[in-house]
């Protein structure tokens, strides 16, 4: 029998009849282009692409500038202490050192077999934002676009990414070893500003997706014209199979905005560890801000500041600032031996969560020893239930 | 009182011995020896040496030889062999000689795979080298997974994992692939039927990912005692394989006895209880001293045995603690602690499902008492092997149960003990599978057009997969052109990649308790059947169809249901054809069938009455699958009326007895085959038997069938002769109420006819 005929019987056979999950129909992401047209009009005219040739093949790409986003005024700011940890400092570096880098893939599973499909670059020259994209032009065509990164690579001192660390830098990687070629940022260190977001940011937004970020701490509204990233996927997968560009105009404007949002982002980094080195104003810090700094202090080894930051949360602790806020103010202040602000804080505390443990444990502790009160440290003792400290505290009255 | 005198015992007891249908002794036999080979690192040598093994069995030796010599193998000897070394000491030759070698050790399950990293790290021990050994699968924490890929040595790991966790992201193992020299698969056996298909094109992957990395590994596989041992691993593998078969290990003196326990129900075919049987043998072995391990084969068993047999052991002075229970749902200390008793003889006996039948290390033991034959004989002497040290008298007691299966080894234990008759069947080519695994392997790495998968050329089946736009062809190659993750959506344990999750509604929010493939759950899901499942009796409250969910919860009820198929012939292409012996013709090819259930009965436990009935609504499934049939003359018809016999009764009879006796052979579960009989068969036009592969597509066991049907025709006819009952019960042809009453005769009819036997109604 004809074994497409069996394959399709077979295939049949074992679909699940359950509907598909919402995709957009073809209309949708197809858009107004007309059909049949030459691939190369498509890529000049309804991308703006134009070619380069490299050594490893004809590259497709654009470059944009933003005149309006000028390199920011104070120089680059170090980001120890936000960065995750892996990432080197930026000593030496300078905001022209930076390569901005996102990527759109052909889905979010990772895998061998997820293909970035376009590489969004940006980085500051002669005062303006300039931002160039990579556009591959179809399957089995990614050694030109791995040789323009690499060689892009090479000119900047840190790579900047949002997530990248854990998609975007693997998934080149992934591709580079696949074309057989070198890591193209291999040598760069990676700043990655999801997790520098979340800790700076993260108490006191919904979620920390980028727009979300871009949206509340920058003041950028995307508008409805931004393509939703689900909806990527399928538009390139139209692409490569019909040849038409379809939405593709607008993922390229989406990602030309992911990669000029990042130095949004991260100018407004830049302001933030200014505003934390300042130290609290006074009163009009909000819980989340003054927690968030505290902790970024502390990981940058400040104890004094910390402390400072740590006290200004004590002072805004609204009726809704969490328990493992106040714990953190408490420990912070502890280093420092403020030890009346401690107090104040546990008190503040043990009003709101009479029988948690930690905070009993903490005015215990503080009132047996630092504070040289027995008769409340045993209060906290018998909440605690802790016999030895009971037996002592009460000897120690006894004796007095 | 000690084992030679319980034997001895056992032998003068005529109420015992009544229920025994054979007491075989297997003599013992002297251990064999090889030299060490010249070409193995001497440090190794020396670390053996020291771990006590002075010197190795024949088959360990020869089985190094081949290795070394760059040849794959599979190595087929029993139970505590000492099959580990055949690949622990190539492998870490290499690692010695060059500590950038890496080896893939691949086991069916995880417990399993945790035991042999222990053992590999004793090795490593002994030798005292910085040698790291992992194992990587499901539970493995996410921190440690990248030390892994870059720096293991040895990863052992599971088919599944490798399938969903490894290759689809193999440019995260480079060092692995890249160094790739020995890949172990061990339990060779275990891999057949749709399982092994899936993991032979598993298989595949992997050599194209180590090609594509300039690795081209040598395989060692191993295997219980199967018929086909080198063909099995060879298609498997897709390499030509040395076969070690040779077991140059010492055995001591043992006694095998089937027993068979008492009829209580001829006609319907009802034996007495075969827990209750295992139970007083088992205290009687207890009494004698004797280490005992106790097989059963539902974890529901197991404990119900436990309890018994501590009962029992307190009156003979054993402890509390020194009878243990072993099973999935154990922790795993737990486990390691039973394991380490077992060893040092401080837990007198265990009672285990077949979690224990596998490689895991428990040392050696008096005495195997097994409630129900394992389903395969591979796997029963398997569990068989866990008695007998190397020296001394050991005692294995195979207690059978109700079942057709059962009754069949124990009626027939020449089948067992001869020379294995079982033959591990796959087939990688079924299309289904086949087409699952190309688009993992190009999700994994594009297809070159002209490239082969297996032996195969696939362009057909991708250009197939470019139209459904899953592939994109350009530049020469194929690529994976889909948002989705193909491996996340092929389970290896099933054939078509929809099940129907059963869920039981009975907690809060919901639990699911398992899968089914579709025609199965039509068949045993459907509104108001009783669904068994781990020993629980779950009734289905409803099968949501559209959903692919059935919704059950736990219950207990005195019947059991029984759903009636409809079966249609829709296509029928022969693939071969040839006639039998002496009567009719056989054939194999693709058939399409439209399969529908339609009722089903409610039949009462122990009495098998017929206590109701049901309508089933469910639509009709088109299925397409390989078959083999036995066309018989039409003339046969009244030849068989001349001689007072039925021939529709016979087909129904031959239908029920044939799908008892070939899976059997074939190595598949009763469920894997189906048999249908049809007195007047569209396409042959003559009276005609079907026994084809349950899941589509097939997976060799009809083809298996069409190449063994003489001696599976005939073991057919000496086990219904053999059966004790009068006319018909459900261990050969069928309850009378189903088959008819003249089934059983005419049946013997038939297969005594096609045999050019003769033919006489007793």
């Amino acid at each position: 029998m004809d074994l497409r005929k069996r394959l399709a019987r077979l295939d049949q056979l074992t679909r699940a009849p359950a509907p598909e999950p919402q995709r957009p129909g073809p209309a949708a992401v197809r858009g107004g282009a007309a059909p049949d047209r030459d691939l190369t009009a498509v890529l000049r005219d309804d991308l703006g692409l134009e070619t380069r040739e490299t050594g490893a093949g004809l590259l497709w790409l654009r470059e944009d500038v933003r005149p309006s986003l000028r390199v920011p005024a104070v120089p680059l700011p170090s980001l120890a202490g936000i960065l995750s940890a892996g990432a080197r400092g930026a000593r030496d570096l300078a905001w022209e050192d930076l390569l901005f880098l996102d990527t759109e893939t052909t889905g979010l599973a990772g895998g061998t077999g997820t293909l970035p499909f376009l590489i969004g670059l940006g980085w500051w020259r002669d005062g303006c934002f300039t931002t160039q994209q990579l556009f591959l032009t179809g399957p089995g065509r990614e050694g030109p676009l791995l040789a323009a990164l690499a060689e892009q690579a090479d000119r900047f001192g840190a790579v900047v990414t949002y997530n990248g660390a854990a998609f975007d830098l693997p998934l080149l990687r992934t591709r580079a070893r696949l074309a057989r070629r070198d890591d193209p940022c291999a040598g760069l260190p990676s700043w990655d500003l999801l997790p520098a977001a979340r800790r700076l940011w993260g108490r006191g937004l919904p979620d920390c997706r980028q727009q979300t970020v871009e949206r509340s701490i920058c003041g950028r509204m995307r508008g409805g014209d931004d393509i939703e990233g689900a909806l990527i996927p399928p538009v390139y997968l139209a692409y490569v199979r019909d040849g038409t560009a379809g939405l593709l105009p607008s993922v390229l404007r989406h990602n030309r905005r992911d990669v000029d949002g990042m130095a949004l982002m991260l100018a407004a980094m830049a302001g933030e560890v200014a505003a934390i080195a300042r130290g609290p104003a006074g009163a009009g810090d909000a819980w989340a801000t003054a927690w968030s700094r505290a902790l970024v202090c502390e990981r940058r080894r400040e104890r004094a500041l910390a402390a400072s930051w740590a006290r200004c949360l004590g002072d805004a602790a609204a009726a809704d600032l969490p328990l493992a806020g106040l714990l953190d103010a408490v420990r912070l202040l502890k280093r420092v031996a403020d030890w009346r602000a401690v107090e104040s804080l546990v008190q503040r505390g043990l009003a709101r969560w009479p029988q948690d443990v930690r905070l009993n444990y903490e005015a215990a502790v503080l009132y047996e020893h630092r504070l040289g009160d027995p008769q409340r440290a045993l209060l906290h003792a018998t909440v605690l239930q802790d016999r030895g400290r009971q037996a002592r505290l009460r000897a120690r009255l006894g004796a007095t | 009182m000690n084992l030679a005198q319980l034997l001895s015992r056992l032998r003068a007891d005529p109420a015992f011995l009544r229920n025994v249908t054979r007491w075989e002794v297997i003599p013992p036999a002297p251990a064999r020896h090889g030299d060490w080979p010249a070409a193995l690192d001497p440090r190794l040598v020396a670390a053996m040496r020291a771990r006590g093994c002075e010197r190795l069995y024949s088959h360990q030796a020869a089985a190094v030889d081949q290795i070394l010599a760059g040849r794959s193998v599979v190595v087929e000897t029993p139970t505590a062999s000492g099959k580990t070394l055949c690949y622990n000491l190539p492998v870490f030759d290499a690692l010695l000689k060059n500590p950038e070698t890496r080896a893939l050790y691949l086991f069916p399950t995880k417990a399993l795979s945790q035991d042999q990293m222990h053992e590999a790290l004793e090795v490593v021990r002994a030798l005292g080298v910085d040698l790291k050994v992992h194992t990587f699968d499901g539970d493995t924490p996410e921190n440690a997974r990248r030390a892994i890929r870059a720096s293991g040595h040895i990863v052992v790991t599971n088919p599944d994992m490798l399938h969903q966790g490894i290759l689809p992201h193999h440019t995260l193992w480079v060092k692995l692939f890249e160094n790739l020299r020995y890949v172990v698969v061990d339990e060779v056996h275990q891999y057949r039927g749709v399982f092994g298909s899936h993991v032979a094109n598993v298989l595949r992957r992997l050599k194209r990912i180590a090609a594509f990395y300039g690795a081209r590994p040598q395989f060692i596989c191993c295997s219980a005692t199967i018929a086909n041992p080198r063909e099995l691993a060879g298609q498997l593998t897709g390499e030509p394989l040395v076969e070690i078969a040779d077991n140059g290990a010492p055995r001591g003196e043992k006694h095998f006895i089937f027993y068979n326990p008492p009829v209580v129900n001829a006609e319907l075919g009802i034996r007495r209880s075969s827990v209750k049987e295992t139970r007083a043998i088992a205290e009687r072995f207890l009494a004698a001293g004797a280490q005992t391990i106790v097989f059963a084969r539902s974890r529901i068993r197991v404990e119900l045995l436990l309890t018994y047999l501590e009962q029992a052991g307190r009156k003979v002075g054993i402890r509390q603690g020194e009878v243990r229970g072993y099973r999935g749902g154990y922790l795993p200390t737990e486990r390691r602690a039973i394991e380490q008793g077992l060893r040092d003889g401080s837990v007198r006996a265990v009672v285990s499902t077949n979690a224990l039948e596998l490689g895991i290390d428990i040392g050696r033991l008096d005495a195997c008492i097994m409630c129900g034959y394992a389903g395969t004989v591979a796997s029963t002497w398997q569990q068989a092997g866990r008695a007998g040290r190397r020296h001394g008298l050991s005692a294995v007691v195979l207690v059978g149960t109700s079942s057709p299966a059962d009754q069949y080894i124990l009626g027939n234990p020449d089948y067992f003990l001869g020379r294995s008759p079982e033959h591990g069947t796959i087939d990688p080519e079924n299309l289904i599978i086949l087409m699952s695994h190309l688009k993992c392997a190009a999700f994994e790495l594009p297809f070159r057009a002209e490239e082969e998968f297996g032996e195969r050329r696939v362009a057909e089946i991708l250009d197939y997969l470019v139209d459904e736009r899953v592939l994109h062809r350009a530049e020469g190659r194929y690529h994976w052109m889909a948002d989705t993750y193909p491996a996340e959506d092929v389970s290896l344990r099933a054939a078509a990649p929809d099940n129907v999750v059963i869920v039981d509604h009975s907690v809060p929010a919901g639990r699911v308790i398992g899968e089914m493939d579709l025609f199965s759950a039509q068949e045993m899901l459907h509104d108001e059947a009783i669904y068994i499942h781990g020993a629980q009796q779950y009734h289905v409250d409803k099968l949501d169809w559209d959903r692919r969910k059935a919704y059950v919860q736990p219950v207990r009820v005195d019947y059991y249901t029984d759903a009636q198929r409809k079966v249609e012939l829709k296509t029928l292409e022969a693939e071969e054809h040839r006639p039998d012996t002496v009567l009719g013709e056989l054939g194999t090819g693709e058939i399409g069938l439209v399969d529908k259930v339609t009722v089903y009965k409610k039949i009462k436990l122990g009495s098998h009455e017929n206590v109701g009935a049901g309508r089933v609504n469910l639509p009709e499934m088109e299925m397409h699958t390989t078959s083999f049939w036995w066309q018989l003359p039409a003339t046969v018809a009244a030849e068989m009326a001349a001689d007072g016999v039925d021939l529709g009764d016979a087909l129904k009879g031959l239908a029920h007895l044939l799908g008892t006796v070939a899976p059997v052979f074939v190595m598949a579960d009763v469920r894997d085959l189906h048999a249908q009989a049809m007195l007047r068969a569209p396409f042959t036009d003559a009276p005609t038997l079907y026994l084809y592969d349950s899941v589509p597509g097939g997976v060799g066991f009809a083809r298996r069938i069409f190449q063994q049907w003489e001696e599976i025709r005939l073991a057919a006819l000496a086990h219904v002769r053999r059966c004790p009952c009068h006319r018909g019960c459900p261990s050969c042809v069928g309850a009378v109420v189903e088959s008819g009453d003249r089934a059983k005769a005419g049946a013997a009819w038939l297969l005594a006819r096609a045999a050019g036997l003769r033919a006489a109604v007793d």
